[in-house]
């Protein structure tokens, strides 16, 4: 078992080899890195887990919702703003990631703190190397990889391909 | 059979484009090469249903530019190219292509000149032509409008834009999606599927479904009444239905 530790970075995840990914995320903000790193993130057949914490705007809710499982530290506030929101596609990602209701609670909100991005569902709670060293196996890659293809199929579409994953 | 392997699982062939030097492009020679196999097994009466593939990596890049870049149209219009093309468009065998990674350009009009596609999760389709000063020439601009309509056959080869296997299936082209790992023997267990019907009724129902494309509906509804009545007089079309009827497996005989 071994897990990539890596930054916000798309070079990096592209070089990240291992059977998870362990990202820090401290203060991220907007960038078109950023928002190369985030479409990558999005289409990776890795598990994923990230740890975002500090000052930082829309882009950390983009890295939170791509992530297989995200983490963010008590001191983190993120600031929501349009521009950044648009940019990085969030008003259909949050809505599919958390159900419309909850990610417009997020999208129309000027700041969110730990505790709101832990109640809404998009942070979880615990330790994010707990979480890590759990998705570092086989079976939750074959459960990342089944939820990038649900997430544009239809049910009975995913169904077929889930029969064709490795047991 | 240099650049192609052919493997036989009767009643279905797998033909698999073979050169990942230069990402299975297709040149003159692999034309003309996967031409030759195709019509080949398309004389073979046991194979039943040809799989096309590149592999679980990628499908096939397209034509190779650096023969396109100083050729004379006069000398394109005399190759074997096109002849090459008709041939593979003009085969009986229901052909399956399996695609993963890209299937660009030539590469994406071989994948829309079979008649299903199973593609992986990772296939790329794209009609990138334009970016290069040129149109497709293989039934890239035909084919897509068919397949899609015409504005998103115009969205994909007008701006040479690439789509995903996700966008395809919702275009059209896509019949299923599956894991790389996974792809021939899912494009194969598909092939066998097809293969089982009565072979005659597979042949015909594919010669009415490709009449969509040529014909206007009132002359291909005739072909159809006429590939059905042609069906009556066959012996698989009885053993079929007294199979059902038995509540046994049919045994088709192609006669």
């Amino acid at each position: 078992m071994t897990v990539a530790r890596i930054s916000v970075s798309a070079q990096e995840l592209r070089a990240a080899e291992g059977d998870a990914v362990l990202i820090a995320a401290p203060g991220v903000r907007y960038s078109p890195e950023v928002a190369s790193f985030v479409r990558r993130l999005a289409s990776l057949p890795l598990p994923t887990v990230a740890v975002v914490s500090g000052q930082c705007d829309a882009s950390a809710l983009a890295v939170l919702a791509s992530v297989s499982l995200g983490f963010v530290t008590d001191d983190v506030v993120v600031s929501v703003d349009a521009r950044t929101v648009l940019a990085l596609g969030l008003t259909s990602a949050l809505p599919a990631a958390l159900g419309g209701t909850r990610a417009r609670g997020l999208l129309f909100a000027e700041s969110v703190d730990a505790t709101g991005l832990r109640a809404c569902g998009l942070a979880q709670s615990g330790d994010a190397e707990d979480a890590v060293k759990r998705l570092a196996r086989p079976s939750a890659a074959l459960v990342v990889r089944s939820l990038r293809v649900a997430a544009r199929s239809t049910p009975d579409q995913a169904r077929l391909y889930d029969a064709e994953l490795p047991a | 059979m240099g650049k192609l392997t052919i493997s036989r699982n009767d009643p279905v062939a797998v033909v698999t484009m073979n050169s990942p030097e230069n990402r299975n492009a297709l040149s003159t020679d692999v034309l003309v090469e996967l031409a030759d196999a195709l019509d080949s097994l398309d004389a073979d009466p046991e194979v039943r249903a040809i799989v096309l593939t590149g592999g679980p990596a990628l499908f096939a890049s397209g034509a190779d530019v650096r023969q396109l870049r100083d050729i004379a149209p006069v000398e394109y219009a005399a190759s074997a190219r096109g002849t090459s093309w008709r041939r593979i468009g003009a085969l009986d065998t229901v052909l399956v292509a399996a695609v993963a990674g890209y299937a660009l350009g030539g590469g994406c009009e071989l994948a829309l000149a079979a008649d299903l596609v199973v593609a992986a999760d990772t296939a790329v389709f794209g009609q990138p032509e334009v970016k290069l000063g040129l149109v497709p020439g293989a039934g890239g601009t035909q084919r897509w409008a068919r397949v899609a309509g015409r504005y998103a056959a115009a969205g994909v080869v007008l701006t040479g834009r690439t789509v995903d296997a996700f966008e395809a299936r919702e275009l059209g082209l896509v019949h299923r999606i599956v894991p790389a790992e996974r792809l021939v023997p899912a494009a194969m267990a598909l092939a066998g599927e097809i293969a089982a019907n009565g072979p005659l009724a597979v042949t015909a129902a594919r010669a009415a479904v490709r009449r969509a494309e040529e014909l206007p509906l009132s002359a291909a509804l005739e072909f159809e009444r006429q590939q059905l009545l042609l069906m009556l007089t066959s012996d698989d079309h009885v053993e079929g239905i007294t199979a059902l009827l038995d509540k046994r497996p049919p045994r088709f005989t192609g006669q």
